[in-house]
């Protein structure tokens, strides 16, 4: 099996995952390909090694996109498009 | 992967105190005893009708209040509403309606507008333990014209979140869908955005603590955990977050809390 081969099969995993478990799924792919790089990397020692890296990489992947969930979101609300009418008052 | 999945649901479940904060829901069967449930509705219904009220905002404790996050007793809020009612058989006696806005069975992203009887609204509880507000009575003659007009449908979202951000308009849970309706008997409108406005500059949201991780297990737990209609902090609408704004603005004629044994103020 070749690396860039390999690469592709943990790079569909961990991407895989990461749409399943969020929905800043744009946001994750990049963690998602940063983490795909160190499992091709440590792809090229054995069969039994590759198999084992997507599983690896998927769970840290959601972990990455858990907290970019958190600082990425921007203000929840929009500013008011009317103005408020006062303070209640029966 | 599926095992994986599954294993971060039941960790969000049993960690997260949103996982506990399961929502409103039609209760199917009881959890406590029949018996005891339509006994503590008609103490409730009693009570209220005993100090004239005829529009109230009641809550339940649909979950145990120590795997609740902090600040957060009950789970679903519905307004009372003092009606005429018709029995199965034809005879007509007075009582409460509950206007409910309750889960999808079967699809927990949708909510539906629903009214039902104060028993059933018990059936959901988990303890037998109900926080009241009875509004100032111009503002329930107010709240009863909404409740009765196309506004009280007309303000219902059903695109239902648990965690519901009360300052947006992407999704809606019970209480804010009360806390819009009150906005619109308020200010004596049916305008969406202007209701908004007004939530943003005069209501303060309970803030629920949950960091970004538990936030995204919440999501894989169940979906209608969603908090995508939030910043980096979680603030939904809540009883304790509703009677705090009633109060501060003097809507309120009484807050209290009834269970099988006591009354007690807040």
């Amino acid at each position: 099996m070749s690396r860039p081969f390999l690469a592709l099969i943990v790079l569909g995993a961990a991407a895989a995952c990461t749409n399943a478990g969020s929905y800043h799924a744009a946001q994750s792919a990049n963690h998602s390909e940063a983490s795909a790089m160190h499992g091709s990397a440590a792809a090229g020692d054995s069969v039994a090694t590759v198999v084992a890296v997507p599983l690896i990489v998927s769970g840290s992947a959601l972990l990455v996109s858990g907290a970019a969930i958190q600082s990425s979101t921007t203000s929840p609300a929009p500013p008011p498009t009317r103005t408020p009418n006062g303070p209640p008052a029966l | 992967m599926k095992r994986f999945m599954k294993l971060c649901a039941a960790v969000a479940m049993t960690l997260l105190p949103v996982g506990a904060m399961a929502g409103s829901s039609a209760a199917g069967n009881p959890i406590l005893p029949a018996a005891e449930v339509a006994t503590f509705a008609d103490r409730v219904q009693n009570d209220l009708a005993s100090r004239g009220a005829r529009v109230a905002i009641v809550s339940r404790m649909g979950r145990d209040p120590a795997q609740m996050p902090d600040g957060i007793l009950y789970t679903h809020v519905a307004f009372w509403v003092y009606s005429q009612i018709t029995l199965a058989d034809g005879s007509r006696g007075q009582g409460y309606r509950v206007y409910n806005l309750y889960q999808r069975e079967g699809d927990r992203m949708v909510s539906d507008l629903v009214q039902d009887s104060p028993a059933e609204f018990f059936a959901g509880a988990q303890r037998l333990d109900t926080g009241i507000i009875i509004p100032e009575p111009a503002l329930q003659r107010k709240l009863l014209a909404v409740i009765n007009s196309p506004t009280y449908a007309a303000l219902h979202n059903p695109r239902y979140s648990v965690l519901a951000n009360p300052l947006t308009p992407q999704f809606q849970n019970c209480t804010e869908h009360t806390l819009d309706v009150l906005m619109a008997a308020i200010y004596d409108t049916r305008d969406s955005a202007q209701i908004r406005a007004n939530i943003s500059a005069y209501f303060h949201p309970q803030i629920v603590e949950v960091g970004g991780l538990k936030r995204a297990l919440a999501t894989m737990a169940s979906e209608a955990l969603t908090t995508a209609d939030h910043g980096p902090v979680v603030a939904t609408a809540t009883f304790g977050s509703l009677s705090r704004f009633m109060q501060s603005y003097q809507l309120t004629s009484d807050v209290y809390r009834i269970t099988p044994t006591t009354i007690s103020r807040f």
